[in-house]
C-alpha cells in the first residue's frame, strides 16, 4: 500500500512541477518578444436556404466568406466561422442553440417578440458603447432613427439591419383592358370604382364572366385603400401608434367601400378561402388573364416572376403601377415599413462583442457593401451610370443568389449614404422590367406613412397578438362579406368584440407608454 | 404415506428455476428497450417541468424561477382557449363516430373481393392520399369546394341549382373536415387491418359455407370476431389522443369563416406562438393534454377490458 | 323446383348483387384515390406556364424536366437520396428489433412488473419534455450531426408496440406451449414460432416505421447541420418553403420562384418508394399462415 501512495504521490508532483515549468517558460517567451495574441474565433450566424444553385460551392465556402475573412478576418487576425441556421426553422432553431449555449457570437432573427424575451431574460450584451467605440460607419449607414429600434429597456440590444426599400404594396392595373375600353388611368377612388365597373360589365381580354376586376383582398394589401379613406386631420400620432385600425375615424366608410365593391361583383367572392393562406391563387387569376387591377407587396410581380408569366401567357397584356386611391384633398397616404430590418445581437455569454461590432462597421464601408451585394466588377456586375447592375450570367448566379444574407446589415440594395433616388434605382433588379420597379416603389412611397413606435414593450400586445391579428382578420371577412343592410351592425359588434378580447387593454397601455416616451 | 402428501422435493425447485431462467430470459430482452425509454422519453420528460417555471432561456430551466400554476391558470383565463378545447375535443369524438369505422370497413370489402388484381391494385391506390402533403390538399380542396368559384359549385351553378358553403359555414365546414379527412387516411387506415384479416383461420369460413352461412353472417361471425383485437386496441389509443389533434388538417382548411368550429388546440397553439419563446404556455397546455389523454386512455381500457377482456394491459 | 335449389339460386343471385355492389364502392374509393395522385404527377412534369394557366388535370403539359433534374442531376440531392435510403434501412431494422424484444415479453401475463412496464410504456405516448429538453438530451449525447440522432430518439413508437404486441398475443397459446414440451428457450420460441407466425403484422409496421423515417424531416432540422446529412424530404420542404418567403422584406430581390412542379415532384418523391415497396409486401398478406403451424 504505502509504496503504491509514494508512487502516485512523486508522479504527481512531478506531472504539477513539469506543467509549473512549461507555463513559465512560455510566459517568458510571451513577455520576451512581440508575438501577436492568439487568432480569435468569431462565428456567425448564416441563414441556409437550402437552395445552393447546381454547381455553386457551399455556403460556408464562397466568394462571400473568402471575402471577408481575406478582408476582415486576416488584417484582424480573426478567424470568421459560419455557423449555418436553416431559414424556414431560423426561429426554433436559434432558441435551441441559445438554450444549449452554442449560440455564435453574431445572432439575428426577424422575430421582434424573440428579442424581446430575449431582453427579458437578460441575455444579450448592451451593444451601445461598443458601437459608439467601434462602428461610426456603422452610425453613417444606418442612421439614428433605425438604431432606435434595437434600443429595448433604453439600451442598444440588437442592431437592426437598415431596410432599404420602405414601400409596402403598390397597385398595378391592365393597361390593355383601359386601352380596350377607351378609359383613361384612374387618378381617384371614384374613377377606380368606375373602372372597375367597366371592367365587370364589359369583360375586357379573354376574362368572360369569370372576371375579377379588383384582386389580392386581405387587410395587408387594402391598406393603401384604406389609408386614402382616413380622416387624417383627426388623427394624432397617439392614435395612429395606440388606436386599434377600426376605431380611427374613416376606416369604417373604407370597409363600406369594400362592402359594396363585393357585393357588386367586383372582387373575389372567395377571397376569405385564399386570403393570407394562398398567394398563388391571386397570381394564377392574374396569369389567366381574369384579373383586371390588384394591389400586391411592391415590385412583387417582378421579383417573384409573375409579371414575366403574364406576359408570356399573353403577349398583348400590359401592366402598369398606379395610385388611385385619394383622400378628399387630393392627398395618397401609404403604409411604409419602419425603416429597420433584420435584429442583429450578441449573446451575453459571447467574448467577442467587440470584434462583432468591428465586423459590422467593416462591412458598413461602401466598397464592402457593393461587394458583399454585387461581387466582383467586371465578372458579376457592371457600373451603369453609378449603379452596379447585376450580370446576367452564371457566375452571377451562383454567387449572389443568396448575397442578403451575408450583407446582413442592409436590406435591399445600397449605393449611397446621400442619394436615394440612386438607391431605389440599384433596386431594380430585372432589367427588363426596370420601369416597372422604379415605378412601383415611388408611387408606393407617395406621401407615406410610417406609424410611430415606442421602445418600451407593450406587455399587453404581446400577449394578446394573435388574439388580436385573427379578430383582426375575422371582422375583415365579415364585414366585407356581410350584406349591405347589415353592414353598420355587424361592422359595431364585431369591433366591440375585438376590444373586449383585448383590444381595449393594448390601446390603453399603448396610449400610456406613448405619452411617458413622446414627453 | 410420506411419499404422496408432500410434493416431491426434487421437481418443486426445478419447475421453480425453468420459470425463473425462462422469465429471465424475457427480462433480458426488455433491457434494451427499457433503456431506450428511460434515456429518450424520461429524461426529456422532466423538461415539462417549464409549465410550472418562468423559463428563462440563458438560465436554463433548473435555475429558472417557479411559478407554479401560474401558467395554467393564465391559460385557462386566456380568450378562445375554451373554444379551442371544446372544437378539438368535437372534431375528434365525430372523428371517432365517423371515420375510425371506415377503414374497418374497407378492409372488410377488399377481403370479399374475388377478382385477384382487382383487389391488389385497389389496395395500392387506396393509400395514395396519405403521401399528399396538406398545403396541397388545401389548395386541392378550395379549387374543388370554393363556395363562388369552385369546381363543384361551378357545375351546381350550370344546372341550376344552389351553391353548396362546404369551406365557409361552420356546420358545413365540419363535414368537409371530415370527409376530408377519410379519403385522406382510410385507405392507409386499412393496411393494419388487412394484416389482421390474414390472421384468421380459414377453417371458419369452410366450415360456416357447409352451414349455409350467407355472406353478410359471415363477416358478422368470423370476420369482425377475428380482427376484434385489432380494432379494441386501435379505438383505445383513439379514445387516448381525444385531447391532442393534428395541426395540418385544420389549418389548412380553416379560414376567418369558420373559426367558431376551425380553432382547434393545435393552431391555438401554434397562433400564441412557439416562436415567440412562450415555451411554459406551449408545454404547460401539452402537460394538460397529456394528463386529460391518458386519464381517458386509462378509462377506456378499463371499460374494454370489463366488457371485452381484452385491453392494452 | 326444389327449395334448395331455389334457395342456391336466390342466394348466388343476391351473393351477386352483393359481389357487384362491394366492388363498386370499391372502384369509386379508388378512383377518388388515384386521380388526386395522378393529378400531381401530371404536375410534376408539367411547364410552369401550363400549370400557373391552370390546364394541367390528369396528363402533364409542355413535359418539363426542371423538377426531376433538380434532384437526380444535383450530386448533393443524389447524396441525400443515397443516405435517406441507408437511414431508413438502418432506422427500420433497428426500431423492429427494439419494438419486437419489447413487445414480445409483455404478452405474457405472468410475468412480475409487466403492468408496470406497460404503464410506463403508454405514459411516453403522451408525456414529452418538448423541443428544447430532446435537443439537450442529444447535445449532451453527443449524437448532434450524426446519423444516430436521427435513428436513436425515435427508435421505439409506442402505438405500434402495443399493435405488435396484441398481434403476438392472438398467437394461439398451444403453439407456444408445444415448442417449450420440446425444451426451446424464450428466445428460440420468439424466433422460432412467434415471429414466423407474425410477418403480415411485421411487414406492415415495418412499413410504417420506414415510411414514417423517409417523411420525416422536423427533427432533423434540429439535429443536424451537416448538409451530407440532410434527409432528401428535408431538402424538398426547404426547398418549396423558401419560395413562401417574402423576398423584398428580406431583400433579396428576384429570387428565381420555386417551379409549382417541384412541389409536386416532392410529394412523388415521398411516393414512389412505397408505391415500389408496397408489392412486395403484399406477399405477407396471405391469408391461413395459422392453418399450417396448427395442424403440423
Amino acid at each position: 500500500m504505502k509504496s503504491v501512495t509514494i508512487r502516485w504521490v512523486a508522479g504527481l508532483l512531478a506531472a504539477v512541477s513539469a506543467t509549473a515549468i512549461a507555463a513559465g517558460c512560455s510566459d517568458k517567451e510571451a513577455g520576451g518578444g512581440e508575438k501577436p495574441a492568439q487568432a480569435t474565433t468569431l462565428r456567425i450566424e448564416l441563414f441556409d436556404r437550402n437552395n445552393t444553385p447546381t454547381g455553386a460551392p457551399p455556403i460556408t465556402n464562397n466568394f462571400m466568406t473568402k471575402y471577408i475573412q481575406e478582408h476582415f478576418g486576416d488584417p484582424n487576425n480573426i478567424k470568421v466561422e459560419f455557423v449555418t441556421v436553416p431559414r424556414t426553422q431560423e426561429v426554433e432553431k436559434l432558441n435551441v442553440l441559445m438554450a444549449a449555449g452554442q449560440a455564435p457570437d453574431l445572432v439575428y432573427t426577424y422575430d421582434k417578440p424573440t428579442v424581446q424575451k430575449y431582453v427579458k431574460d437578460g441575455g444579450l450584451t448592451d451593444l451601445g458603447p461598443l458601437i459608439e467605440q467601434y462602428g461610426q460607419n456603422l452610425k453613417k449607414v444606418l442612421g439614428e432613427d433605425v438604431l432606435s429600434y434595437g434600443v429595448f429597456e433604453g439600451k442598444q440590444y440588437a442592431i437592426p439591419a437598415r431596410r432599404v426599400l420602405l414601400p409596402q404594396s403598390t397597385t398595378f392595373i391592365r393597361q390593355d383592358w383601359l386601352d380596350e375600353l377607351g378609359l383613361p388611368v384612374p387618378q381617384t377612388t371614384e374613377q377606380f370604382y368606375n373602372t372597375l365597373k367597366a371592367f365587370k360589365e364589359k369583360k375586357p381580354g379573354k376574362s368572360g364572366d369569370k372576371v375579377i376586376p379588383y384582386s389580392n383582398i386581405d387587410p395587408f394589401h387594402m391598406k393603401p385603400l384604406q389609408y386614402s379613406f382616413w380622416e387624417w386631420d383627426k388623427i394624432t400620432d397617439q392614435d395612429l401608434f395606440a388606436t386599434p385600425e377600426w376605431l380611427l375615424p374613416g376606416s369604417k366608410e373604407a370597409h363600406r367601400f369594400l362592402n359594396k365593391l363585393y357585393n357588386e361583383g367586383l372582387i373575389d367572392p372567395d377571397f376569405p378561402l385564399s386570403m393570407n393562406k394562398d398567394p398563388q391563387k391571386f397570381q394564377k387569376d392574374l396569369i389567366n388573364g381574369l384579373v383586371g387591377a390588384g394591389t400586391a407587396n411592391t415590385n412583387e410581380p417582378v421579383y417573384q416572376g409573375y409579371l414575366a408569366e403574364v406576359y408570356k401567357a399573353d403577349p398583348k397584356a400590359k401592366l402598369v403601377p398606379i395610385d388611385p386611391f385619394t383622400t378628399p384633398d387630393g392627398k395618397r397616404p401609404k403604409p411604409l415599413y419602419s425603416p429597420n430590418g433584420m435584429y442583429m445581437f450578441v449573446p451575453k455569454s459571447s467574448k467577442n462583442a467587440e470584434a462583432v461590432v468591428k465586423y459590422l462597421d467593416w462591412m458598413a464601408q461602401m466598397d464592402n457593401v457593393i461587394a458583399l451585394q454585387n461581387g466582383i466588377e467586371g465578372k458579376t456586375y457592371e457600373m451603369k451610370d453609378g449603379i452596379p447592375q447585376t450580370l446576367d450570367n452564371e457566375e452571377a448566379r451562383q454567387t449572389l443568389y443568396n448575397y442578403p444574407d451575408y450583407s446582413i446589415i442592409l436590406n435591399g440594395k445600397l449605393v449611397s449614404t446621400t442619394d436615394e433616388e440612386l438607391n431605389v434605382a440599384a433596386n431594380a433588379s430585372d432589367p427588363k422590367y426596370k420601369d416597372f420597379t422604379i415605378s412601383s416603389i415611388k408611387l408606393g412611397s407617395t406621401d407615406g406613412v410610417i406609424i410611430p413606435h415606442v421602445t418600451t414593450p407593450i406587455q399587453s400586445e404581446i400577449k394578446y397578438a394573435t388574439t388580436l391579428k385573427e379578430k383582426h382578420d375575422e371582422i375583415f371577412v365579415k364585414v366585407i362579406t356581410a350584406k349591405p343592410a347589415d353592414f353598420d351592425k355587424v361592422y359595431d359588434s364585431e369591433v366591440n368584440d375585438y376590444m373586449k378580447i383585448g383590444g381595449q387593454e393594448v390601446m390603453e397601455e399603448k396610449r400610456k407608454a406613448f405619452e411617458a416616451e413622446k414627453k | 404415506m410420506e411419499a404422496t402428501t408432500r410434493p416431491r422435493a426434487r421437481e418443486a425447485p426445478r419447475w421453480q428455476i425453468k420459470a425463473l431462467v425462462r422469465d429471465w430470459q424475457l427480462y433480458s430482452l426488455l433491457v434494451l428497450p427499457m433503456l431506450y425509454f428511460f434515456t429518450f422519453k424520461y429524461v426529456p420528460m422532466l423538461g415539462a417541468v417549464i409549465a410550472f417555471k418562468d423559463y428563462n432561456i440563458f438560465e436554463g430551466i433548473w435555475a429558472s424561477p417557479w411559478v407554479g400554476f401560474e401558467t395554467f391558470r393564465e391559460i385557462f383565463q386566456m380568450q378562445g382557449f375554451y373554444l379551442a378545447l371544446r372544437n378539438t375535443f368535437m372534431l375528434n369524438l365525430l372523428d371517432l363516430i365517423v371515420s375510425f369505422p371506415i377503414p374497418i370497413v374497407l378492409a372488410i370489402l377488399l377481403n370479399e373481393l374475388r377478382i385477384h388484381w382487382f383487389k391488389k391494385g385497389a389496395q395500392m391506390v387506396l393509400y395514395l392520399p396519405h403521401f399528399i402533403s396538406w398545403v396541397i390538399i388545401g389548395g386541392m380542396a378550395i379549387q374543388l369546394l370554393a363556395t363562388n368559384t369552385g369546381i363543384v359549385n361551378s357545375v351546381l351553378k350550370s344546372m341550376n341549382m344552389a351553391p353548396i358553403p362546404f369551406l365557409t359555414e361552420p356546420l358545413y365546414w365540419v363535414f368537409t373536415y371530415l370527409g376530408i379527412g377519410i379519403w385522406q387516411s382510410a385507405g392507409w387506415g386499412t393496411i393494419i387491418y388487412l394484416a389482421a384479416l390474414t390472421g384468421i383461420n380459414k377453417e371458419l369460413y369452410e366450415a360456416a359455407d357447409v352451414d349455409g352461412a350467407s355472406r353478410l353472417r359471415k363477416i358478422w361471425h368470423i370476420t369482425l370476431p377475428g380482427i376484434k383485437p385489432t380494432i379494441i386496441i386501435l379505438l383505445i389509443i383513439n379514445i387516448g389522443h381525444m385531447a391532442s389533434i393534428g395541426f395540418d388538417r385544420p389549418f389548412v382548411l380553416s379560414n376567418p369563416l369558420v373559426t367558431d368550429v376551425s380553432e382547434v388546440i393545435s393552431t391555438y397553439v401554434y397562433k400564441i406562438g412557439i416562436q415567440s419563446a412562450r415555451y411554459t404556455i406551449a408545454t404547460a397546455i401539452g402537460l394538460f393534454q397529456a394528463v386529460v389523454g391518458l386519464i381517458f386512455l386509462l378509462s377506456a381500457d378499463y371499460i374494454s377490458r370489463k366488457v371485452n377482456d381484452q385491453g392494452i394491459w | 323446383m326444389t327449395s334448395e335449389a331455389h334457395n342456391a339460386r336466390v342466394s348466388s343471385r343476391s351473393a351477386k348483387i352483393l359481389d357487384g355492389v362491394i366492388i363498386a364502392l370499391v372502384a369509386i374509393a379508388s378512383v377518388l384515390c388515384l386521380v388526386p395522385m395522378l393529378h400531381i404527377f401530371a404536375l410534376s412534369l408539367s411547364g410552369n406556364s401550363a400549370i400557373m394557366a391552370g390546364k394541367v388535370t390528369i396528363i402533364p403539359l409542355d413535359i418539363d424536366l426542371t423538377a426531376y433534374r433538380s434532384v437526380f442531376g444535383n450530386a448533393q440531392m443524389i447524396r441525400s437520396l443515397v443516405f435517406t435510403i441507408v437511414l431508413v434501412a438502418l432506422f427500420t431494422v433497428i426500431s423492429m428489433a427494439m419494438t419486437i424484444m419489447a413487445a414480445y415479453p409483455l404478452t405474457k401475463k405472468h410475468l412480475k412488473g409487466r403492468d408496470f412496464f406497460l404503464f410506463v410504456i403508454v405514459v411516453t405516448m403522451f408525456f414529452s419534455g418538448g423541443m428544447i429538453p430532446e435537443y439537450l438530451l442529444v447535445k449532451n449525447l453527443n449524437l448532434l450531426d450524426s446519423i444516430w440522432a436521427l435513428i436513436l430518439p425515435g427508435a421505439i413508437n409506442a402505438f405500434y408496440l402495443l399493435i405488435i404486441k396484441t398481434f403476438f398475443s392472438s398467437i394461439p397459446v398451444e403453439l407456444e406451449e408445444s415448442a417449450r414440451m420440446d425444451g426451446a428457450s424464450s428466445f428460440r420460441i420468439l424466433i422460432g414460432v412467434v415471429l414466423p407466425l407474425s410477418l403480415p403484422v411485421l411487414a406492415t409496421l415495418s412499413l410504417f416505421y420506414a415510411v414514417g423515417r423517409w417523411n420525416g424531416f422536423m427533427d432533423a432540422l434540429l439535429y443536424i447541420t451537416d448538409q451530407n446529412l440532410y434527409p432528401l424530404q428535408l431538402r424538398l420542404y426547404e426547398m418549396v418553403m423558401n419560395s413562401q418567403v417574402n423576398s423584398m422584406l428580406e431583400g433579396l430581390g428576384t429570387s428565381p420562384p420555386v417551379p409549382e412542379s417541384l412541389k409536386a415532384a416532392s410529394i412523388m418523391f415521398a411516393t414512389i418508394p412505397i408505391l415500389l415497396v408496397y408489392p412486395w409486401l403484399q406477399r405477407y398478406f396471405v391469408s391461413g399462415m395459422m392453418i399450417g403451424a396448427v395442424k403440423g
